[in-house]
């Protein structure tokens, strides 16, 4: 054990999904000495849209245009969500900083003021979101008008299928037409994905070409709708191209994950962190903890390969739920993986799920997770924190459903701000 | 005017009895429809072990019922062997088993005529690495794994090419009975809800656990014990063998492969009505506990599913175990209760669906003064029709077979493309069955692999609508009752990986596409 290499820190960060990801950024830009460390099942999934709140309060069932007056019901209706827990204040600046990050490094994202969007998706299907990305903006606004469209699809894409959009779509929109095509230097692969796509269309050549193919197809319509392939470091510039090229506005549908509008996403944020003060070690995760205590952290990162040891003085757990591996369930109960944190949990697995599928509540077992105290500090017994200096953000925090309330992204940015803070708020107090 | 329909003879139930008796009905010359009220084995024929009985099971409480599996299991291998896999079955005893039944069970088998061979615990552990290290004594037998779906499809569809019609999603609700005979039937199309009538010379109840209520509708009381067993589906195959418990019969005793996982059961638990069909945590739970003394991986495999079957029993309700009441069919002849022209055939095992057709169908030619012989026995159960596709990791060697490049994989779990749906959707066209994604899954794999369709289910929607198939928003309702359904029965294993899974799908179509969100 004592032949490892170690590193001391002052943060150590583990989990690099949506709330990991983001603390690190919000870490990077206030100069926190911090590691990172993560591993699969977590940002590949980001779908590129970033949700703040998207259901109504009053009617079940019901989106909502007007995510902060729900989170302003949320604070007396539902006291226990880790929202309840955050101030408006906090909320909007975590918001505002991420995407000017992003901006900085060419990821633009945009949306009302305070208002939810509504997006269309591969189902012909509308969403409600808060912040998408700037290829997406007239996805919003050719819903609104209605003015003809061609949608895209290409041979060989599963994932994506335009006559499917518009069979579902045509009840509200008529002018819809559909045409697919084969991606240029295709023809000799039976399946293509949207970031090989995405990837190609970087190229100048590439980029050409599928100005050719498409061209024919339009018959003057206002505008054009693609799965999200535009590009993957340039976006902006590709859709200014298409735009220019086949005098069309041109939107982007956000596709299932994995997509490229989380590729951007992750790219971006890595970009962002790169030569700050975040030690990324992305591939690594937390395989043993080996002190943890009020004075600080140990734990272990990876196994076999490259093993190394970080002390830090505080710890931020954004592991996720069960698909992230932050929680785990056997068959009698949930436990947390690492720490071994107390879980508020149904009391038996009867009362995980109920038995509609598709039922607005929701399931039990997604409100289930940890418990923490006003400044997201775990909490056991009694309501005091387990440590002094471990926080939480994220998909794991207890006594929220992200999946039903679509607040996903909106969770994690705001929890792992808050996070942040009160980590410096602490040091602050020790100091 | 409600529509009319005619016919020698109206089978009532689409399961493995009333699909062979359509079949064997069919060679004789005998028009038949069959009506189900669901879809094709939607009752216990779709949910039962897939154990082809080599009779070893009943050598100690059913003799008869055993030479009658082994003579049954015998003629299936020959006519079908497309269908089964010849595994062969190992019983093993453990420490805890009782001696007395280890040494007679030999013994027992001998004298019903049912093969059986002893081996050593080191040649069974060889054979089968993961049996329990604890095993005292091993028997091998000539156990089978089959695919009752695969079964079922073949005898209806064959029945189809000789004459025979079949109506799905039709429930029959009324009979009318003068002079001693069922005049004719009222069906209800459950989904146009429109009533009509059948006019048959004989009517035959074969509807399973319901066969009871059928013949209520007749005036006629059967006395019928519901017994309600629980499976689960393993995410891999976990041994070669179909392994049986070598001790009378209880629960989770057995565990069968198929294809490419295992199914391991299963319960017995009675209970008062049909209504809710589906296994409940606690017996999962009871049934892991039972498996490791067996196979001790059981104890931490990952499950992908569960279900539950229900086993028509007849008679004698005062026995404390369901499973010592008998498992040999019965073949009634209403006529005892005054009504000649209409017969129950029920109980028994899918082992024996054969011969119970052909007894039903030998009293039906009696009453028809039909005089062919049975032929369901010699001639291969192989129809033109597409269905192999129901087979774990059949539709990937059928696919590699063929060889197809212009080709894409659907489902990447069980390796089904585009192709081979589209096959399947033309021929299910043809033969006029409905082709939504619920019965491209009865038909096919889609969406039993270990992702329950998280995948498959988007891609194979796109591709319905790419081809025309789908129309308006029909696509989005084919998803939600795809994944709704595939949710029934994974609810009660859902922990650990398979949790993970579910959390995935949720996500996605939920948290994602917000389907919750469209009625
Ligand atoms: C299919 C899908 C679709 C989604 N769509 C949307 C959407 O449209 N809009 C939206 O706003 N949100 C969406 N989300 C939600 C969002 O992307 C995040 O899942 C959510 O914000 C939770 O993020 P998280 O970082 O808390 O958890 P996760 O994303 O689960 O990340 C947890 C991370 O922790 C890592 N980890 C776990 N254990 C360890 C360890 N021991 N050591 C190191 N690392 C560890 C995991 O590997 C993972 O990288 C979607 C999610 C999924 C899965
Ligand atoms: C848990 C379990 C495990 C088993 N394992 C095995 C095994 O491993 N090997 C073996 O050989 N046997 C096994 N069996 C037994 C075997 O499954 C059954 O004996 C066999 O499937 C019975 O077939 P059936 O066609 O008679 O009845 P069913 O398959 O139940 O068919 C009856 C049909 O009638 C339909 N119906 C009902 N009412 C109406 C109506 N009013 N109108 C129209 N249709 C109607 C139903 O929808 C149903 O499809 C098992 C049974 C169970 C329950």
């Amino acid at each position: 054990m004592e032949s490892l290499p170690k590193i001391e820190t002052d943060l150590l960060i583990i989990g690099s999904g949506m709330a990991g990801m983001s603390a690190a950024l919000f870490a990077a830009n206030r100069k926190i000495n911090t590691v990172l460390s993560g591993g699969a099942g977590g940002f590949e999934y980001s779908s590129g849209l970033l949700d703040l709140w998207g259901m109504s309060l009053t009617q079940k069932g019901k989106m909502s245009k007007k995510p902060w007056d729900m989170l302003e019901k949320i604070h007396y209706q539902t006291p226990d969500h880790p929202y309840a827990k955050l101030k408006e204040e906090w909320l909007k600046k975590a918001f505002f900083e991420l995407t000017t990050s992003l901006k900085s490094h060419g990821l633009i994202y945009t949306g009302y003021n305070a208002l939810n969007v509504l997006v269309m998706t591969p189902f012909g299907t509308l969403r409600p979101t808060y912040r998408l990305p700037q290829t997406m903006w007239s996805n919003v606004e050719a819903f609104k008008k209605k003015e003809p469209c061609l949608i895209l699809d290409f041979k060989g894409l599963r994932e994506f299928s335009a006559v499917f959009f518009k069979e579902v779509m045509k009840k509200d929109w008529h002018d819809l037409r559909t045409q697919c095509i084969e991606f240029p230097d295709t023809h000799l692969r039976s399946e293509i994905f949207t970031p090989f796509i995405a990837r190609s269309l970087e190229i100048e050549q590439v980029q050409e070409k599928f100005l050719k193919q498409v061209k024919p197809h339009l018959r003057g319509e206002s505008y054009l709708g693609l799965p999200a392939i535009l590009g993957i470091h340039s976006s902006e510039k590709i859709l200014n191209t298409l735009e220019k090229e086949l005098d069309v506005t041109v939107f982007e549908i956000p596709t299932s994950p994995i997509s490229v509008p989380g590729i951007r996403l992750k790219e971006t944020m890595m970009n962002v962190l790169g030569g700050s003060s975040v030690t990324l070690q992305t591939n690594q995760r937390v395989t043993k903890v080996l002190k943890a205590s009020e004075k600080g952290f140990e734990c272990q990162l990876g196994l076999n390969i490259n093993p190394v040891i970080v002390r830090s003085k505080a710890v931020l757990l954004a592991t996720g739920r069960f698909l992230g591996k932050g929680l785990y369930a056997d068959q009698k109960k949930i436990t947390e993986s690492l720490f071994n944190l107390p879980v508020y949990q149904p009391k038996t697995r009867r009362q995980w799920y109920n038995h509609d599928y598709f039922n607005p509540e929701g399931h039990k077992i997604h409100q289930a997770g940890i418990e923490t105290d006003m400044l997201l500090r775990p909490v056991g017994k009694k309501r005091v924190p387990v440590y002094d200096n471990m926080f939480a953000a994220g998909s794991i925090l207890a006594h929220q459903d992200w999946i039903r309330s679509k607040c996903g992204a909106g969770l994690s940015i705001g929890t792992s701000f808050h996070a942040i803070q009160s980590y410096l708020q602490i040091q602050q107090r020790a100091c | 005017m409600p529509k009319k329909f005619k016919t020698d003879v109206l089978i009532i139930g689409g399961g493995v009895t009333g699909t062979g008796l359509a079949r064997d009905l069919a060679f004789r010359g005998i028009s038949s429809i069959v009506i189900e009220k669901d879809t094709i084995n939607a009752g216990a024929s779709g949910r039962n072990h897939g154990l082809l009985h080599s009779g070893a099971r009943y050598v100690s409480s059913d003799p008869v019922s055993a030479l009658e599996c082994k003579k049954e299991g015998d003629i299936l291998k020959k006519i079908a062997p497309h269908c089964i896999e010849e595994t062969g079955g190992l019983y093993v005893a453990t420490q805890d088993d009782k001696q007395e039944y280890i040494s007679l069970f030999p013994k027992l088998c001998k004298k019903a005529g049912i093969p059986c061979e002893k081996l050593t615990v080191k040649e069974a552990l060889e054979l089968e690495p993961e049996l329990s290290k604890e095993i005292v004594a091993v028997f091998r037998v000539e156990d089978a794994s089959v695919d009752p779906f695969h079964i079922s499809l073949e005898n209806i569809n064959q029945a189809i090419e000789h004459g025979a019609r079949y109506f799905n999603h039709c429930k029959v609700i009324k009979f009318y009975t003068a002079s001693h005979a069922i005049q004719k039937v009222i069906a209800k199309d459950l989904v146009n809800r429109r009533i009509f009538e059948i006019k048959a010379d004989i009517i035959v109840n074969a509807a399973g656990a319901w066969s009871g209520e059928i013949a209520k509708l007749a005036g006629i009381h059967v006395d019928m014990i519901y017994s309600k067993g629980s499976l689960l589906i393993t995410h891999n195959r976990i041994t070669n063998h179909v392994i049986n418990r070598l001790r009378t019969p209880t629960d989770g005793d057995i565990l069968v492969p198929g294809r490419t996982v295992s199914i391991f059961g299963t319960t017995s638990n009675r209970i008062e009505s049909l209504d809710v069909i589906r296994p409940s945590i606690k017996e999962t739970d009871q049934l892991i506990k039972e498996a490791k003394a067996l196979v001790p991986q059981l104890e931490n495999a990952r499950y992908i599913r569960s279900y539950a079957g229900v086993r028509p029993l007849l008679g004698n309700s005062d026995s404390d175990d369901d499973r010592s009441v008998s498992r040999g069919f019965s073949l009634m002849d209403h006529t005892t209760d005054n009504i000649h022209n209409f017969i129950t055939i029920t109980g028994g095992k899918m082992t024996t669906f054969r011969l119970m057709a052909q007894k039903a169908a030998d009293l039906v030619s009696k009453k028809l003064k039909n005089t062919t012989p049975c032929q369901t026995a010699v001639i291969p159960l192989k129809s033109e029709a597409p269905s192999q596709m129901t087979e774990a990791g059949m539709s990937f060697r059928v696919w590699a077979k063929k060889g197809k490049k212009d080709n894409i994989t659907m489902c990447e779990c069980e390796m089904i493309s585009k192709n081979q749906f589209k096959e399947l959707i033309s021929w299910l066209k043809k033969n006029k069955k409905g082709s939504d994604l619920n019965a491209l899954r009865i038909h096919s794999r889609l969406g039993k692999g270990a992702c329950q369709g998280t995948f498959c289910s988007q891609r194979v929607t796109g591709f319905m609508y790419d081809e025309n198939y789908f129309k308006d928003d029909e696509g989005i309702y084919n998803i939600k009752d795809l994944l709704h359904e595939r949710f029934i029965g994974q609810r009660s294993v859902l922990w650990d990986g398979q949790l993970s899974q579910a959390e995935l799908c949720e996500a996605l179509y939920c948290g994602f596409y917000g389907l919750e969100l469209e009625k």
